[in-house]
């Protein structure tokens, strides 16, 4: 699997570094400058009781909500953020058709004809730049930087960075097959278009072709062998809950967001998809950021650990330093009686 | 690959070799598919009961209608039954595409572009226009997707109506011409040329359609069906692939349209309301979303009740004198028909009469080494 070379790609160290990530919805602080690193290899847990706001912290990360102000950068490049000079990006939009307009006004003096053809040129440039917003192709985006623009990488254009993500309520793609959920994982490593699938050119066929067989890879990866082609929805929870893997994976990813993993699994499972996670990391050289409630399963695999209450971190360090941290020990149990 | 071939005792039947082969050459399939059916329908209808209903060429002339409304079913299968995208106002493109062929072939604006490029200006037409209405509902999901596109399928038929000068308004643009094809001129006497073309769009659209649906992109749109969100996460740009959608949808639209148009010889706003729109969704609904042949029989079934059953019904009634049945014209009853009819099969089989049949390949694929799955105890981590 190509995955190996991904994840020991030159770069800097620091795979993921988030720093001072708040978010709040109205007056409710979700998250509060929490800092995160994740160095290129590692297994980093993000724990904390119910509603501290992992998953919210979760989303940040992988594109889902704009933070409220901090950084996240992935691999030395700033991908999240709040934005910035956002109203300026409709501006680039009018730019070109209203200049072209203009030029096009003072034709219409010389001639009529060549004028409103010039007019018709801008009413098209104006469309062309309104279908690039929606898009949002790289050309578009290198134009919006050049104006000091920033938005926020779009969750597939996290995907693309290199940031694979399961969901804490499994989100698979229920009614097609195990298969075609990880195929629709390899989305982005696949070149076919619109135009090769009409004309079924022997480059989509064979890429097809070849995408079955790299998608059974990656179910045989996960213990799903042989489970292809049952609907996603047919599968017994433990399951789905590898396929999602399965599909993270597929990306192709050099960090793999895990949102409880193991939730609902019973122990033997559990220990599958530890052992799995470890091996992969060893084998391929990913990287994880795993939310977790099974204090073994956390306590077994991670190198560090971040601990959350109440959208603060309360706490940093290897597993051990976290599990004999007094602000832990009472975030989960409690204020022992005075 | 692993395409294991089953160590088989006894050679297959030859009905499960002609299915497997049938699987392996789908295209072929289809086109022989549709040569089958356009010999046969002219001469099913021959049959006693459906000969007296209307003599042949009726027959033959209400076949070509219906293939309009069955391009219709199949573009808008592409929306709402692959990408999940509500549209209720697929009218719009219909519209389009019959204007469009109505400005390039008619003595109102005094050109005469021939029928089989404007097919193909038809289409793309339709399909800029697509994305550009597609564009602004791209934010909205279910309800509020439906509520928009109802709105432009109201919009585009109320501008053709008041851009009078351009449209002639109410009054719609007659003459429009027909088709010729290297000298033979398609008449309104004789119905055989347009049902072969029907049936040559139909089984060219097809081919593509199921193209589509199998390939990257028919994916992408299904995983968005099912899951937007994990669609995104996946990699899908969500908002290139619907447009796609709308966009595809709307060709098969504009198609139709010009196809309409060319054999009717007359377009007026009237043509586009809402019950087009609506019709054209009982049908995706009943055929089974999703499925493009379920769709297009419930096309064909659909219009073919519309247009002929309900007819002879009334004067089958009118003919054994039944009490109040006689009294009742049906075809004045066919809205209400069609809600009956989709409120039983909500109740009764929602997937449609023909729900879309999971792609078999991968299962016939792993179906031998299904015995890995863990005995029952395991699982309870005894």
């Amino acid at each position: 699997m190509s995955a190996s070379t991904m994840g020991q790609a030159p770069g800097p160290d620091m795979l993921l570094e988030a720093r001072k990530v708040t978010k709040t919805f109205g007056g409710l602080v979700a998250v509060n400058k929490v800092d995160l690193e994740i160095p290129r290899g590692s297994i980093i847990s993000l724990i904390g009781p119910n509603g501290a706001g992992k998953t919210t912290f979760f989303n940040v990360i992988a594109g889902i909500l704009d933070p409220t102000s901090g950084v996240v950068e992935f691999d030395g490049q700033q991908v999240v953020a709040r934005p910035v000079r956002a109203w300026l990006e409709p501006v680039t939009w009018v730019l070109p058709a209203i200049a072209i307009g203009l030029l096009g006004f003072l034709v219409y003096q010389a001639s009529a004809v060549a004028g409103a053809l010039v007019i018709l040129v801008a009413i098209i440039s104006l469309i062309v730049m309104l279908l690039a917003a929606i898009v949002r192709p790289v050309w578009y985006r290198s134009l919006l930087l050049r104006f000091g623009v920033f938005k926020s990488a779009r969750p597939n254009e996290m995907v693309r960075a290199g940031i694979g993500r399961t969901f804490q309520n499994i989100r698979l793609f229920a009614n097609m097959t195990a298969l075609e959920n990880v195929q629709v994982g390899m989305h982005l490593k696949m070149k076919a278009n619109a135009a090769d699938a009409l004309f079924s050119t022997p480059r989509a066929q064979a890429e097809e072709k070849a995408s079955i067989v790299t998608a059974r890879q990656f179910l045989d990866l996960v213990g799903l062998k042989g489970r292809g082609g049952q609907l996603a929805k047919n599968l017994p929870y433990g399951d789905q809950r590898r396929l999602e893997v399965a599909r993270a994976l597929a990306s192709e990813p050099s960090l793999v967001l895990l949102d409880e993993p193991t939730a609902g699994m019973n122990p033997n499972e559990t220990r599958q998809m530890t052992e799995l996670i470890s091996r992969l990391r060893h084998d391929l050289g990913l990287s994880f950021l795993l939310i977790e409630h099974d204090m073994k399963v956390v306590m077994g695999i991670s190198d560090r650990i971040t601990v959350l209450d109440h959208g603060e971190r309360i706490a940093e360090g290897t597993p051990e330093e976290v599990r004999t941290n007094p602000r832990v020990i009472e975030a989960y149990l409690g204020k022992p009686p005075e | 690959m692993t395409a294991v071939s089953k160590p088989q005792a006894q050679s297959p039947s030859p009905w499960a070799r002609l299915r497997s082969s049938a699987r392996n050459h789908r295209s072929i399939t289809i086109l022989a598919g549709w040569l089958i059916i356009a010999v046969g329908l002219p001469l099913i209808v021959l049959i006693p009961p459906l000969s007296t209903f209307q003599p042949q060429s009726l027959w033959i002339d209400g076949f070509s209608n219906a293939g309009v409304f069955i391009l219709l079913a199949m573009g808008l299968n592409v929306v709402v039954g692959l990408a999940g995208l509500l549209d209720l106002g697929y009218a719009a493109f219909f519209a389009i595409g019959s204007y469009v062929y109505a400005f390039g072939a008619s003595p109102f604006t005094a050109t005469q572009i021939p029928f089989w490029p404007m097919l193909l200006v038809g289409a793309l037409i339709a399909a800029t226009l697509g994305l550009l209405l597609g564009a602004p509902t791209l934010r909205l999901r279910g309800d509020y997707l439906a509520i928009v596109t109802l709105g432009f399928g109201e919009i585009v038929p109320a501008v053709f109506l008041n851009a009078s000068s351009f449209t002639k308004g109410t009054n719609g643009i007659g003459g429009i011409y027909k088709p010729t094809l290297f000298g033979f001129n398609f008449t309104l006497e004789n119905p055989v040329p347009y049902y072969i073309t029907m049936v040559a769009i139909l089984a060219v659209t097809m081919v593509l359609l199921y193209r589509l649906q199998g390939s990257r992109l028919g994916r992408a749109w299904m995983a968005i069906r099912e899951d937007e969100l994990a669609a995104a996460s996946s990699g899908i740009n969500t908002i290139t692939t619907k447009l796609l959608a709308f966009a595809l949808g709307a060709s098969t639209a504009g198609l139709a349209g010009v196809f309409a148009t060319s054999k009717l010889t007359f377009v007026g706003p009237g043509q586009f309301g809402f019950q087009v729109s609506f019709t054209v969704l009982a049908m995706v609904v009943l055929g089974g979303m999703g499925n493009i042949w379920g769709v297009a029989t419930g096309a064909f079934v659909i219009y073919t009740i519309q247009a002929v059953l309900l007819k002879e019904l009334n004067q089958f009634f009118q003919a054994i004198h039944a009490p109040i049945l006689q009294n009742i014209d049906f075809v004045q009853y066919q809205y209400l028909l069609y809600g009956i009819a989709l409120v039983a099969m909500m109740l009764l089989r929602p997937e449609g009469l023909f729900p879309s049949s999971r792609r078999r390949e991968e299962l016939h694929v792993d179906s031998e080494d299904i015995s890995d799955i863990p005995p029952p105890t395991e699982a309870l981590g005894q």
